[in-house]
């Protein structure tokens, strides 16, 4: 078989079919997938056993071409696109905020961004003289003290600089 | 290489197809982890438990883990192992019913003297067609719950990953097959 005859062959090694689609220039060609002919292929191995020699050079690009395409995808965004395109990866802020008194909170949803104490912001459950986030159904704000919204956050009133009874009492009746 | 190796030695009409689903198989895997790699840089989300990984103190505000720690606690979506998981089981998934749907409709226009034999191959193929389908699946699913548990994952992260690695795998199996049910068209 010349060199020329067996290149169309391969070339009509397509990928069409269930596994490989079979053609060669003198016949037609054979999908598995819509146009099967049941009078000439009866399964996918009675297909693939009339599978003409595969050209090695098909096969060869097949495999630098995948190749190729799973070292770029594994490799590439770690050499490449991360350190040189993206610039590394992205710094967010970290969400801990800061109340009147220098207590740390750190928001546990990552929701909010990083804010000074005057803007801090805490839904939370109303006792007598405590606030329990465990299960946060109310808002608790004032002008200088918003909590955030931890999720076992315990937070107790008397420690709070700007604790106003009358502030609290309108802010029970709103919810989340 | 092992898995090109082996494909070589296998039968001919076997190793043809072996061949196809290894190509496919690494094709998926590249878009996969291109896709998901890039967006962790890109979008920079902090996991769950961010302030655990980071060694957050509240005294000076700073983290005091190691940088690749840092970096790693800021790489949550799209979930890695929900996207790599999913991609998987669905290349296993489509390869396998496209075996089963191929020998269904060969069966299914090879036999159609003995009735009975054909309704027991039917309800054969369906069984394994609803297996292939169902549990590699389900393992993806559990892969991306054990991540949503141990707190290293929001589940949205999961859900795009899994979605990136099913995109992934339909697009890397289509590249080499047919979809698989679209053997339903040979019954002409």
């Amino acid at each position: 078989m010349s060199s020329t005859k067996q290149d169309e062959m391969s070339s009509l090694i397509n990928r069409s079919g269930s596994s490989i689609s079979v053609g060669s220039s003198d016949h037609i060609e054979i999908r598995i997938s819509s146009n099967i002919r049941k009078e000439e292929v009866q399964s996918l191995l009675d297909t693939t056993s009339n599978t003409p020699t595969i050209a090695w050079m098909d096969p060869l690009r097949e495999v630098c071409i995948c190749g190729a395409i799973f070292v770029a995808g594994w490799y590439g965004p770690k050499w490449v696109f991360i350190p040189y395109l993206i610039g590394g990866v992205r710094q967010r802020p970290i969400p801990y905020q800061i109340l009147n008194n220098d207590t740390v909170i750190l928001d546990f949803d990552h929701l909010n961004p990083l804010v000074t104490k005057d803007q801090v912001l805490v839904p939370c459950k109303f006792h007598v003289d405590y606030c329990n986030c465990i299960d946060c159904d109310f808002y608790f704000t004032n002008d200088n003290i918003k909590l955030s919204r931890p999720t076992d956050f315990y937070w107790n009133l008397a420690a709070l600089d700007d604790y106003d009874g009358s502030v609290l009492a309108q802010t029970q009746t709103s919810t989340i | 290489m092992i898995m090109m190796a082996v494909c070589w030695l296998k039968p001919k009409p076997q190793r043809y197809e072996a061949f196809a689903a290894t190509c496919a198989l690494l094709v998926s895997i590249g878009l996969s982890e291109f896709t998901t790699q890039i967006l962790k840089a890109y979008v920079g989300r902090l996991r769950p438990n961010f302030y655990a990984m980071c060694q957050f103190d509240t005294t000076t505000l700073t983290c005091l883990a190691p940088y690749h720690d840092q970096k790693e606690a800021r790489q949550s979506f799209p979930s890695g192992h929900s996207s790599l998981s999913m991609q998987g089981m669905m290349c296993l998934t489509l390869f396998m019913l496209g075996r089963i749907m191929s020998n269904y409709n060969s069966n299914s226009n090879n036999s159609n003297s003995n009735n009975s034999v054909n309704g027991k191959q039917t309800t054969l193929a369906k069984v394994c067609a609803l297996a292939a389908v169902v549990i590699p699946i389900w393992i993806s699913f559990g892969v991306g719950a054990s991540r949503l548990v141990d707190n290293w994952h929001h589940p949205s992260d999961v859900a795009v990953g899994w979605a990136i690695g099913g995109w992934s795998a339909f697009v890397g199996y289509h590249c080499y097959f047919a979809f698989p049910l679209g053997y339903s068209d040979a019954n002409y």
